[in-house]
């Protein structure tokens, strides 16, 4: 179902989640991080969203963000096929993340309200888009509003408030939410307005957006690609000793035995076993690093699930 | 993104290699394990050269092992 009357600014196509490999002492490792995102390009990826969900984005401050978006632009990653996520505890911090970010010309920028552990009201909420926007003070821009009522529930009165005041800038609404008749609300209330993708894998084919973030397109870009495009639909992955799966049966399968696993500790170790680099394994306090049976788990079943790293 | 001058390490038949893109585009991907993708050919040898000092530290963690095991069975 695609309901898409606006002219739409959106991103379109596969944008994965990324995570953020660490050093030893625990800074930010440019050079990881750069061969990943070229890999991913590589595959066939549009686009990479940084500091989001998977990239452990409340972990690091404003200058660590930027520093890592110098780098990775300089180096030779597209600025507009860079997306960041510019959620920070304080406005003030976002504020200059964002004007900052956007002086390097990244493709937009993804943000949640800060969370208050209190109820907030709707008014609340568009106030506080209000002001986001007056201080970035930028002619134009792309801002997505990332949607988890795990942190801070918004209404759709709220969201239709805030679109309404911005309708320039607001160009789309991320829902992460795996609730598939959430996002499918969304799709109808506001589908006409802004495009609306989702962060659950499964819910890409229902949904039929023109981009998709996905944090499990770090793990099989190629086959998210094919579940997103509606040609492919019927694209089977061959696996060898296997029978002949369907994208979205592989996809299924590895949602299935991330489990309840943290999920950026489980996508780590998976990395660190796929390039069998260690180092890929770290994260910061509090997360650190997977617990001994949680890394023999993920060693015997990425086993099993055999993973075709240049097919898939 | 431009590849046309970039390098890719790879596992073929248990080996590992660095390629370049032209000969990668023209792989059966059914027929190997792709790592990452480098700029330069260093870049991409020097991430070769970390595989294999893996593959021999795992190597003589299986040896020590045997030895231990054999050693202990006289």
């Amino acid at each position: 179902m695609t309901i898409m009357t606006h002219e739409s600014k959106a991103f379109s196509g596969v944008w994965p989640d990324v995570p953020t490999p660490l050093k030893e002492d625990l800074s930010i490792d440019h050079a990881r991080l750069y061969s990943h995102v070229r890999t991913l390009f590589v595959k066939g990826v549009h686009g990479v969203l940084l500091f989001g969900d998977m990239g452990e984005g409340s972990l690091f401050d404003v200058e660590e963000k930027l520093a890592t978006l110098a780098v990775l632009i300089e180096q030779g990653i597209p600025a507009d096929a860079i997306m960041l996520c510019a959620t920070c505890p304080n406005m003030n911090d976002s504020v200059k993340l964002i004007r900052r970010a956007l002086s390097l010309g990244l493709h937009g920028v993804t943000i949640t309200p800060p969370s208050c552990e209190q109820s907030i009201h709707e008014q609340g909420v568009v106030d506080f888009f209000d002001l986001l926007i007056a201080r970035v003070n930028h002619p134009a821009w792309r801002l997505y509003m990332a949607l988890n009522a795990k942190k801070i529930a918004i209404s759709n009165a709220a969201i239709e408030a805030v679109l309404n005041k911005h309708p320039e800038l607001i160009v789309g609404l991320i829902d992460e939410s795996a609730n598939g008749t959430h996002t499918m609300d969304l799709l109808k209330s506001f589908g006409d307005k802004v495009d609306i993708s989702s962060t659950h894998e499964m819910n890409h084919k229902l949904l039929k957006s023109r981009g998709v973030v996905s944090a499990l397109a770090n793990l099989l870009p190629r086959v998210i690609i094919s579940m997103s495009t509606s040609a492919a639909q019927t694209q089977a992955h061959t696996v060898p000793g296997m029978k002949v799966k369907q994208g979205d049966e592989r996809v299924q399968e590895l949602i299935t035995l991330m489990g309840q696993h943290p999920s950026t500790l489980a996508m780590k170790f998976i990395l660190s076993l796929i390039y069998r680099d260690a180092d890929w394994a770290r994260s910061r306090p509090p997360l650190g690093e997977l617990t001994a049976p949680s890394r023999e788990y993920f060693d015997k079943t990425i086993k099993a699930f055999n993973l075709k790293t240049a097919e898939e | 993104m431009e590849f046309l001058n970039s390098w890719h390490v790879i596992e073929r038949q248990n080996r590992l290699e660095v390629i370049s893109h032209e000969e990668f585009v023209g792989l059966d991907p059914t027929s190997f394990q792709m790592f990452q993708n480098y700029q330069s050919r260093q870049h991409a040898m020097s991430e070769m050269r970390r595989l294999v000092k893996n593959e021999i530290k795992a190597a003589s963690l299986k040896i020590q092992m045997v030895e231990s095991r054999i050693s202990k069975s006289y």
